[in-house]
This record gives structure tokens, C-alpha cells and sequence, in this order.
């Protein structure tokens, strides 16, 4: 073996960790770990996919009246937050493989404020559905507004709240997906704000920029689970 | 013919004087903050010990209550907690992290010729996790206890008033402990391999930790996500697995298994990896079809994801879906059966050496045949209607999960043991805790399967009379399995004090972690050993004077 | 030597002794109990097939391990291994293709007593089964309820089960049948019973605190006496010639079921006044109103019993509103009016 005395310190970069003998290693290693958690995320979700899948097979009629209760227009802005930010982070890795730290730090802020915003935008949603009392499961319990926007949406003239299809079961997993989905944005954006204050504190260069790739990654696959999500909930016809 | 002893720089002469891991560092922050691979290996063979005797005081309430068919000690609520205990405490915080944990963290990196696994610092987090998790159990102790078995099954769990919540919490924090371990693995092993080890040059032992981590990563995100889902059935009425409010008990079913069966390969391919070192070694031979039980580890992995609906063939679910279950099922006894030839050819010719390690692995032999053969009877979906839910199944599995897995588990701790603390323990009394723990797990399990077939469910408080001469029987074994065990530990932990001194090779192995220092220093070695041909013990030559087994010049090579 | 091989076949055939059924009329063999339906020969006989070649490698395997552990051990200076082939394919070959092989029968033949036993045939006598924490009850076509199982012999008779509440699985372990109870749907099996007597009935998913408890004796009889038990189930006032009960006697059967704890018809008060000589008298309340024993107090009282409660007793009665038939209530008027005025 060639390389036998990095543990002395020095030839050793700081960056570079005492087990890894070569930079290459440390960025392949950290690299492939990524990868393998992203798979894990995917298959974390697939549980909800698969519980989705379930009931609507069993109820689809149930699926094709919840979306009279969703808001296209919310959930596509909402997709295209998302891309947006998705297309920064892209862009912040390169600026952080180019050494070009203005620019890394600008785009992980754009990529923050995509994420915050997405976040706003889905609170709107979601306090509207409170309001008009389409929570989950057992405390799904629809009033007059529900009502109304049924009827406004289908063009129908329901009077009685019992006459409304019972969607109990699409709000569970709505909630549950969405809201599992929005503790990944969550999660996102505590690791690009670390992101930030390493990238301010000049932390990556050309040899070392691992953990923004990782990071983008990670986002990235937030996006893509969105980009499913969307369709599934809010585009049925 | 002279033979020429060669010390490089990772011998225990050279290195005696410096510090190993050990004692590189002191106080307990040292400990808790390491991110030393062989610390945290150290942590988890604590940790997962005590975990084993807390599962094993309630299996020993279990098996004396049984002792009246009314019941000796308890109310059916009490026993029915004393039996759910039993088994997520096994379960999750014994059985699952015990190899790969304990002997996997300490062993694998050395193995590999590595200073460490990939992600140090995940490997930490992963301990602690276990720990929270740990915790999460005791306080469920407190908390009004648990009282669902360990597979929770709705909609039981939604219902019952004990503290489900903090259970499911507990093993959704050791899931992820798992998932980091597993990752960790898997990138260590394409990672922080020497260039010239090829895949099939690795010691088997690795080959079924990569497999393991493999489901680990694959199959524990499910349970995960299905503890969350019932967790918040549970606490907002979600109505997906509970009856109650338009879902569906056999959904969660699906989800559990999905994930528990995968688990029982979790569980058994790290033993499996450990009898195939102690095989190897004891034998001094290189695994007879190296190559086919390194590819029978893989085909496990992949075949256990496919058979979780053996677990459901009286629930309901469709008879060609058991019928599909069923073929798969059988399929995955083939690999099995290759491994329990192959590990006997290995004994062909070879040297055998029935030291404390080798006890423990001809036992598993024993074991995994009787459990394996018995999954024979469960998997074919005629008999399994009639032995679902018995006695027969918890034999069955009690003979894989503690037969094959304990043992192998007691088997690795003997044998890196010495590596570990660089003490010797008493071999007597090494033998005499692999004695009684094989008697008295015999004497426990074996009338168990008579009782099931004969007609006696499983989790029952109380029983027909009819059964009681095999359930005094069976709690007799118990006692005598409790004391081996006892036996086993302390005969392990009484040697830190008072062991002789280990040589830096006791057993004549092949793999790398015996080539460094006994303990190993702190960053494993100072010089990456060369790459031998795997389990080649023909260099290996015993030292009378100190009991080492040296490594002797190889005179087919150029070692100037 | 391998001493825990050998502590091994004690243990077997200890545990073969212990086994033998101490009760000389309990009846089956070493592993079953004895076979009562049509599926457990076909079930039993995969179970024998598995178990003998299960055995046979189970001898194989310790018997090679015995052999070699004693003869290639290390002996100093005599023996320390050998040159030997490190793989053989034709011979993992062997080892592979044997057991598929084998495998592919013990899956065929568990398959097919599985669809046997899983494939109700059609027009069978069919008994819904209700199972709840902690008991059975057993529904009968002609209204029957019960909650013993009983089984006319060699007929084809379907379960139709469902749960009130949480899982739970029918097995009888005389038939080798068993099915899980799921709360939100209905599971069916079947068994064609082939001999009489009296077996048990195990509920075999765990379902909570008195999971053990959850038993139910079966029974299996011959057409006739099972005719005669199920009809007098559906209406049990019929006497031994199948003749009706007259209401005296109706009223008299009930007052042995519910009645007879807190009313004596001797004339001592219990917890409630007794019926001995009550007919027609006047009864006087708490507050001071007074009303006459007849056929309308007496129904007020049995549906509403706290609205008029006779003075000097607690208003102990509960309810017996939706509990009788018109023609039950009439029996207990008539059996109280038999009792003297």
C-alpha cells in the first residue's frame, strides 16, 4: 500500500476524513450513501403510494369527488415553485463544483424562498379544507361551505350536507401524503440553510462540494414526489 | 524446512506498548461521543446483551406462568403483556441489531482492511437511535404496557388502551437505526474495499452483512412508514387500517409483513455469515462452493421480499395470491439447504477444532436444519391452515431466531471476543454455557411442537389440561436455556477481568482483522495488510509457546 | 465427541415419552389429534410426507456432522487437514435439484388439500358464525342460536363468519380448519365432518385480554339428534315429543332463566316483591299511589320497571324491553296467575 501515513496529519486535507485515503474515495463514498438513502426515502413513501393505490381501486368514485375539492390552480403554482427550486439547486451544485460562491449563495436562497413559498401556499390549502371541515378519518366532518363549493364545482344543487359523497378515507391519505411531503420540504430547507452557512463560511471548492451535491439530490427527489403527487390528487377525471 | 516469521508493523510485539482502542481515550464522553466503528460495535454488544436478558425475564414469566393450565402467576392482561414483551423486546431491540450491530461494526471495517465504515458519524447516530428506541421500550414498561404481540395487528392496536404509541414510536426510531446501519454497510462494502479485494475475494461474513443491509435499506422504510400510519390511526382516526371506520385490517397485514418477512432475513443471514467464518476457520478450510453460498446470500435477500403472504394464508387474502406466496416460499428453501451442505462439506477433509466457537456453530447446524425443515410444513398451504397460529409456528421460529441466530450470535461473540478485549475466556466453561443452552432450548422447544399440531394456540394464558405434561416440560427447558445463557455472558464478561492475555491470532484465522493487534489500535492498522486469497490458512502456522497462530513467509510469493 | 448432538436424541425421545397422551380414552396419534372431517387425511397426509423427509435429512445432516467432527478433528502431528476439492459442481447440483424436486410435491400436494378445504361447495347447510371478544354464537337457517357448535355428521356444512369487533380466527383442530374472522368482511370455510363426538373449538388470533377463554365445545351427531337439537333451539318451548309448551310452562321456563334471583314464588321477599299470591292485589308505591297487579302493570313494569316501583324495594330492575316475544310475556302472565291470587 502506497499512502500509509495520512493518520500524521499531514497530505491529509481537512476536509479529507481520517478513514478515506483519497478525495475521490470521500466523494464517491458520500455520493453512493446518498443514493441509497434517496432509495429508502422512495420506498417510505411507497407504503402511502401503495395505501393510495388500495382505496382507490376500491372506492374510485370516492377519488373522483375529492378533486371537486381541490384547487388546481394552487396545486399547479405550487409545481411550479417546486421546479423552480429545483432548477437552483441544480444550479448551486455547479456553482459550488465552479468555486463560484456569490452565485451558490444566491441560488440556495432562491431555493429557500421556492420552499418557503410552497409552504405558504399549501397552508392556504389546507386551512381552507379545515374550514369548510374536510379534516381525516374520523374527524372528517364537511359543513354548508363544503356544500357550497360542491355544488359550485359540479354545477349540481345539493341542499342537504347528507347528500354529500363520503370522502373520509381520500382526506386520510391526502393529509397523510401531503403532510409526509411537507416535512420533507421542511427537512429541505434546515439543510440548505446549513448549506448556506457553510457556503457564506467558504466551505466548498472544486475538490470538495459533496454535501451540496447531496443536498440537491435530496431535493430534487422532494420535487419528484411532488410531481406524482400532484397528478394522483388533484388532476383526477 | 525453515519458516521465516514476518512482523509487520501491525503485530501485537510491535504495537504492545501502544495504546489500542480501548484505552486510546478515557471517560464515558469518550465512549458516547466515539466514532470508532469497534466502540460502537463495544455499545451495541452491551446494549443488545442487556436487551437479551430483559426479553429473557419475560420469557421466563411466560413459561412459568404456563406451568398450571390456569395459570401460576398471573391475570390474562398481565400475561398477555408479559408475551408481547417478550418478543418486541427480542425482536426489535435483540435479534434485529444483534449481529450487524454488535459484531458487524466491530468485525467488518477490520475484515475489509478499512479504519473505518464509511459514515462514522451516521454509524453513532445509528447507536443512539437503538438507544432512544431502548428507551422508548422502557418506558412503555412504565407506561402501562403494550399488550398486541409484537406484530401489532390492527384493529386490535387502535383499540386496546396500553401505550401502543410510545411501542410504535420506539420501533419506528430503531427502524431507522437499522436503515443507517444497513446504509452504512453497503457503501463501505463498494467504498472501503482494498483495490485488489475482489467481490469474491471477501470473507463470506461480509458477503451476508451486505445482503442483510441490503433489506435493511429496502424493506425497513416500509415498517416505518407503516408504524406512522398506525401511530396516527391510533391518535386521529384515520380510518385506512381500522374497521371501524371503512379500513381494511388485512391492508395492514400486507404492510407489516412486507417488512417482518424481509426481517427474518435481516435476522438470519448475518448468522448464517458467522457460522460460514467459524466453519471455515474451525475447519481450516476454505468454504466448500464459496461462490454458491455468497450467491445463495444474495438470492435470499431477493427471494425474502417476495413471500411476505405465507404469513396470511387463513387471512383472508385471495387462494392464488397463497398459491404465488406458496411457490416462493419453497423456492427460498433452496438457497437455504445449499448453505447447510456446503457448511458441512466444509468439514471434508479439513482440521477440525472443536473449541467454544465450533460448539456453537455445529448447534446452529442442528438448529437451522430442524427450523428450516419445519418451515417445510408452513409453507406448503395445506398443512399451514392447520398449524397457523399454534405452538408449531412458535417452535418453528423460536428454533431459527434463537436456535440459529442466538447461537450464531454466541458463536461470533466467542470467537471475536478475544479481538475484542484481547482477553481469553475459560473454554470449560465456554462449552459448558453451549451445553446447557442447546439442552435446555431442545427441552423447551421441541414438545412445543407437538402441542401445536396436537391443538394448542399460540398466546393463550390458560390452556386444556390435556397439555400440561409438554408445557412443564417446556418450562423446564426454559430454566435450563436461561442458565446457559447466563453461563455464556458470564463467562464472557468475567474473562475482561480476570482472562488470560489473547494472542493477536487464537484461532488460526484468514481474515484481515486478525492481523492487526489484539485489541486493535485505534485507526485498525498502521499499514493495510496485503490481500491474501480468502480463507487460505496454509500460511498460518501454530506457535505452542504462545498460542498465536503466526503468520509464516509464503514461499510461492516474492516477499522480499 | 459431540455431546450436544447426543443430549439431542435424549431430549427426543424424552420428550416421545412425556407426549404419549396419559389419558387412555384421549384418542389421535403422537402429533394429531384424532381426524374428524374430510380434509385432515388429505392435510395430514402433506403434514407425513414433509415430516418423513424432514427426517431423513435431519439424520443425513447430523449424522455427516457427527462423522466428520470425530473424523477429520485435529490430532497433533496426525491429522491437520487434507487437500480436497474447494467446490464440486455436479454434487451442489445433487444438492440443489434433490430437494426442488421434493419441494415441488410438498407444495403441490398442500395446495391441493388447501383448495379443497378453501372451496365451499355449493348447497351446503350453512351456520353463520359470530365471533366477538370473548365468545362464538352460532346462527342456524331455521333462526337457532347457540353458542355451542353443533354439526350434523357427514353433511357439508358452511361457516359464514364476521366479527363485531377485532380479528379472530375459527379453528377446530379435529377438522384442520381454520380461517380468520376480519371485522368488515365476511370469511367462509367448510367442513364435512366424517365422525361423531365432541371437540373443541379455539379461537386462534389474538384478540385481547380473555383471548384464551374464547372457546366453544362442537359437537357432531347424527342427522337425527342434530334435527332435533336445532329445532328445539329455534323455538325452546317444545317438549321432548315436540309437542308446544302451554304458557304456564313457557312462563315457568323463563322465570328459572331471568326471573327467579330477585322474585321468589314462595312468598318471601328477595330483592324484589314475590310473585306467590301478587295477581290482582293492589300494590302500593314510594308515593303513596296505588295501582292493581294486572296485565298492563305487569308490562309497564317488566319494560319500564323504575316508573313504579312497590314500596319498600330499591329500584333495582333493569329493563326486559326488546328481551321477550309477545308470547314469552304472555307465558310469564299466565305462569304468575298459576301462582295464586
Amino acid at each position: 500500500m502506497s499512502s500509509s501515513t495520512h493518520d500524521d496529519g499531514h497530505d491529509h486535507p481537512e476536509w479529507l476524513a481520517h478513514h478515506f485515503e483519497t478525495p475521490e474515495q470521500q466523494f464517491e463514498a458520500g455520493k453512493f450513501g446518498m443514493w441509497v438513502f434517496l432509495v429508502t426515502e422512495v420506498l417510505f413513501f411507497s407504503g402511502l403510494f401503495c395505501a393510495y393505490t388500495y382505496y382507490r381501486g376500491n372506492h374510485p368514485d370516492m377519488f373522483l369527488d375529492a378533486h371537486f375539492f381541490l384547487s388546481t390552480k394552487m396545486g399547479a403554482i405550487n409545481t411550479a415553485v417546486l421546479i423552480l427550486s429545483s432548477f437552483t439547486m441544480a444550479t448551486a451544485v455547479r456553482n459550488a463544483q465552479m468555486e463560484n460562491r456569490v452565485w451558490l449563495i444566491r441560488n440556495l436562497v432562491i431555493t429557500i424562498a421556492c420552499a418557503i413559498g410552497f409552504l405558504v401556499v399549501k397552508a392556504f390549502e389546507y386551512s381552507h379544507k379545515f374550514h369548510m371541515g374536510l379534516k381525516w378519518g374520523t374527524f372528517y366532518n364537511p359543513n354548508e361551505h363544503a356544500l357550497e363549493a360542491y355544488n359550485e364545482a359540479t354545477g349540481r344543487h345539493l341542499t342537504d350536507l347528507s347528500q354529500l359523497p363520503d370522502l373520509h378515507q381520500f382526506f386520510s391519505i391526502y393529509y397523510c401524503m401531503t403532510g409526509l411531503h411537507g416535512v420533507h420540504v421542511v427537512l429541505g430547507i434546515v439543510a440548505i440553510s446549513l448549506l448556506l452557512r457553510r457556503a457564506i463560511r467558504g466551505d466548498f471548492n472544486r475538490y470538495y462540494f459533496t454535501a451540496v451535491d447531496g443536498v440537491g439530490l435530496y431535493w430534487h427527489l422532494v420535487d419528484l414526489i411532488w410531481i406524482f403527487l400532484f397528478p394522483l390528487m388533484y388532476l383526477i377525471h | 524446512m525453515e519458516t521465516k516469521v514476518t512482523h509487520d508493523k501491525n503485530d501485537s510485539i510491535y504495537g504492545g506498548a501502544e495504546p489500542n482502542y480501548l484505552n486510546a481515550s478515557k471517560g464515558i464522553l469518550s465512549w458516547m461521543f466515539t466514532i470508532d466503528h469497534k466502540r460502537i460495535g463495544v455499545m451495541y454488544t452491551f446494549g443488545t446483551i442487556g436487551a437479551l436478558m430483559l426479553g429473557g425475564v419475560f420469557a421466563l414469566l411466560v413459561r412459568l406462568h404456563l406451568w398450571v393450565p390456569e395459570g401460576l402467576l398471573v391475570d390474562n392482561q398481565t400475561y398477555n403483556q408479559f408475551f408481547t414483551l417478550h418478543g418486541a423486546v427480542m425482536v426489535f431491540l435483540f435479534v434485529i441489531p444483534g449481529i450487524p450491530g454488535a459484531l458487524g461494526n466491530f468485525a467488518l471495517p477490520l475484515m475489509l482492511g478499512a479504519k473505518d465504515v464509511a459514515f462514522p458519524r451516521v454509524n453513532l447516530m445509528s447507536f443512539w437511535l437503538w438507544a432512544i428506541g431502548a428507551v422508548f421500550f422502557v418506558t412503555v414498561l412504565v407506561t402501562g404496557g403494550l399488550d398486541t404481540g409484537w406484530t401489532f395487528y390492527t384493529p386490535y392496536s387502535v383499540k386496546t388502551d396500553t401505550s401502543v404509541i410510545w411501542a410504535v414510536s420506539g420501533a419506528f426510531f430503531l427502524g431507522f437505526s437499522s436503515i443507517f446501519t444497513g446504509l452504512n454497510f453497503i457503501v463501505t462494502v463498494h467504498r472501503m474495499r482494498p483495490k485488489n479485494m475482489g467481490w469474491f475475494n471477501m470473507p463470506l461474513f461480509i458477503w451476508g452483512i451486505y445482503s442483510t443491509a441490503v433489506i435493511q435499506v429496502l424493506a425497513t422504510p416500509v415498517l416505518g412508514i407503516t408504524l406512522l400510519l398506525l401511530a396516527v390511526e391510533r391518535s386521529a382516526g384515520l380510518g385506512i387500517f381500522n374497521s371501524e371506520f371503512g379500513g381494511d385490517p388485512v391492508l395492514f397485514q400486507h404492510f407489516f409483513w412486507f417488512y417482518s418477512h424481509p426481517a427474518v432475513y435481516i435476522m438470519i443471514l448475518p448468522a448464517m455469515a458467522i457460522i460460514s467464518e467459524l466453519m471455515a476457520t474451525f475447519s481450516r478450510k476454505k468454504v466448500f462452493g464459496y461462490t454458491l453460498v455468497a450467491y445463495s446470500s444474495v438470492a435470499i435477500a431477493i427471494f425474502g421480499f417476495l413471500v411476505w403472504g405465507h404469513h396470511m394464508f387463513t387471512s383472508g387474502q385471495s387462494a392464488w395470491a397463497s398459491l404465488v406466496f406458496s411457490t416462493l416460499t419453497f423456492s427460498i428453501s433452496i438457497p437455504s439447504a445449499i448453505k447447510v451442505f456446503n457448511w458441512l462439506s466444509t468439514m471434508y477433509k479439513g482440521s477440525v477444532r472443536l473449541d467454544t466457537p465450533m460448539w456453537y456453530a455445529l448447534a446452529f447446524l442442528w438448529m437451522f436444519t430442524v427450523g428450516g425443515l419445519t418451515g417445510m410444513f408452513l409453507g406448503s398451504m395445506g398443512t399451514d391452515v392447520h398449524l397457523h397460529d399454534t405452538y408449531f409456528i412458535v417452535s418453528h421460529f423460536h428454533y431459527v431466531m434463537v436456535g440459529s441466530i442466538m447461537f450464531a450470535y454466541f458463536g461470533g461473540l466467542h470467537y471475536w471476543w478475544p479481538k475484542m478485549f484481547g482477553k481469553m475466556y475459560n473454554e470449560v466453561m465456554g462449552k459448558l454455557g453451549a451445553a446447557l443452552m442447546f439442552i435446555g432450548f431442545n427441552v423447551t422447544f421441541f414438545p412445543q411442537f407437538i402441542m401445536g399440531s396436537r391443538g394448542m394456540p399460540r398466546r393463550y394464558a390458560t390452556y386444556l389440561p390435556e397439555f400440561q405434561n409438554l408445557h412443564q416440560v417446556s418450562t423446564v427447558g426454559a430454566f435450563i436455556l436461561g442458565t446457559g445463557v447466563a453461563v455464556g455472558i458470564w463467562t464472557l464478561f468475567s474473562s475482561i477481568v480476570n482472562g488470560k492475555k489473547a494472542p493477536q491470532n487464537p484461532w488460526g484465522a484468514a481474515s484481515m482483522e486478525w492481523e492487526t493487534a489484539t485489541p486493535p489500535i485505534e485507526h485498525n492498522f498502521h499499514e493495510i495488510p496485503t490481500v491474501k486469497p480468502v480463507y487460505d490458512f496454509s500460511t498460518l502456522k501454530f506457535n505452542e509457546e504462545t498460542g498465536n497462530w503466526d503468520r509464516i513467509a509464503d514461499t510461492s510469493e516474492d516477499n522480499n | 465427541m459431540n455431546l450436544p448432538i447426543l443430549s439431542t436424541l435424549a431430549n427426543l425421545v424424552q420428550a416421545a415419552q412425556v407426549a404419549v397422551p396419559s389419558d387412555p380414552t384421549a384418542e389421535g396419534t403422537f402429533w394429531f389429534p384424532v381426524q374428524a372431517s374430510t380434509l385432515a387425511p388429505k392435510s395430514d397426509w402433506t403434514f407425513y410426507y414433509i415430516y418423513w423427509i424432514s427426517a431423513f435429512f435431519t439424520a443425513l445432516i447430523v449424522a455427516a456432522m457427527i462423522f466428520m467432527a470425530i473424523r477429520y478433528r485435529y490430532r497433533k502431528g496426525v491429522w491437520d487437514g487434507e487437500e480436497s476439492p474447494g467446490h464440486g459442481l455436479a454434487l451442489e447440483l445433487t444438492w440443489s435439484g434433490i430437494p426442488f424436486l421434493l419441494t415441488i410435491a410438498m407444495w403441490y400436494t398442500g395446495f391441493k388439500s388447501y383448495m379443497y378445504g378453501d372451496t365451499p361447495p355449493p348447497n351446503g347447510y350453512e351456520i353463520q358464525v359470530k365471533a366477538r371478544q370473548w365468545n362464538w354464537e352460532f346462527i342456524y337457517p331455521n333462526g337457532a342460536k347457540s353458542t355451542e357448535l353443533h354439526l350434523p355428521v357427514e353433511q357439508d356444512v358452511t361457516f359464514v363468519m364476521s366479527s363485531a369487533d377485532v380479528l379472530h380466527s375459527f379453528w377446530i383442530p379435529a377438522f384442520r380448519v381454520k380461517k380468520d374472522i376480519v371485522p368488515g368482511r365476511y370469511t367462509k370455510t367448510w367442513v364435512h365432518s366424517t365422525l361423531e363426538g365432541q371437540y373443541t373449538l379455539f379461537c386462534t388470533e389474538y384478540c385481547g385480554k380473555d383471548h384464551s377463554q374464547m372457546m366453544a365445545q362442537v359437537f357432531v351427531e347424527d342427522q337425527a339428534t342434530f334435527d332435533g337439537w336445532v329445532a328445539k333451539q329455534a323455538n325452546p318451548y317444545l317438549d321432548e315429543d315436540g309437542q308446544p309448551f302451554t304458557p304456564v310452562a313457557i312462563g315457568e321456563k323463563i322465570y328459572g332463566q331471568h326471573c327467579f334471583a330477585c322474585h321468589s314464588i314462595d312468598g318471601s321477599a328477595v330483592v324484589g316483591p314475590s310473585w306467590k299470591g301478587s295477581w290482582g292485589t293492589e300494590r302500593t308505591f314510594e308515593n303513596g299511589d296505588t295501582r292493581l297487579f294486572d296485565e298492563n302493570y305487569f308490562k309497564e313494569s317488566l319494560l319500564d320497571p323504575g316508573a313504579q316501583v312497590v314500596k319498600g324495594f330499591p329500584p333495582a330492575m333493569t329493563s326486559y324491553r326488546g328481551v321477550f316475544k309477545d308470547s314469552e310475556i304472555d307465558g310469564l302472565i299466565a305462569y304468575i296467575k298459576s301462582l295464586g291470587n
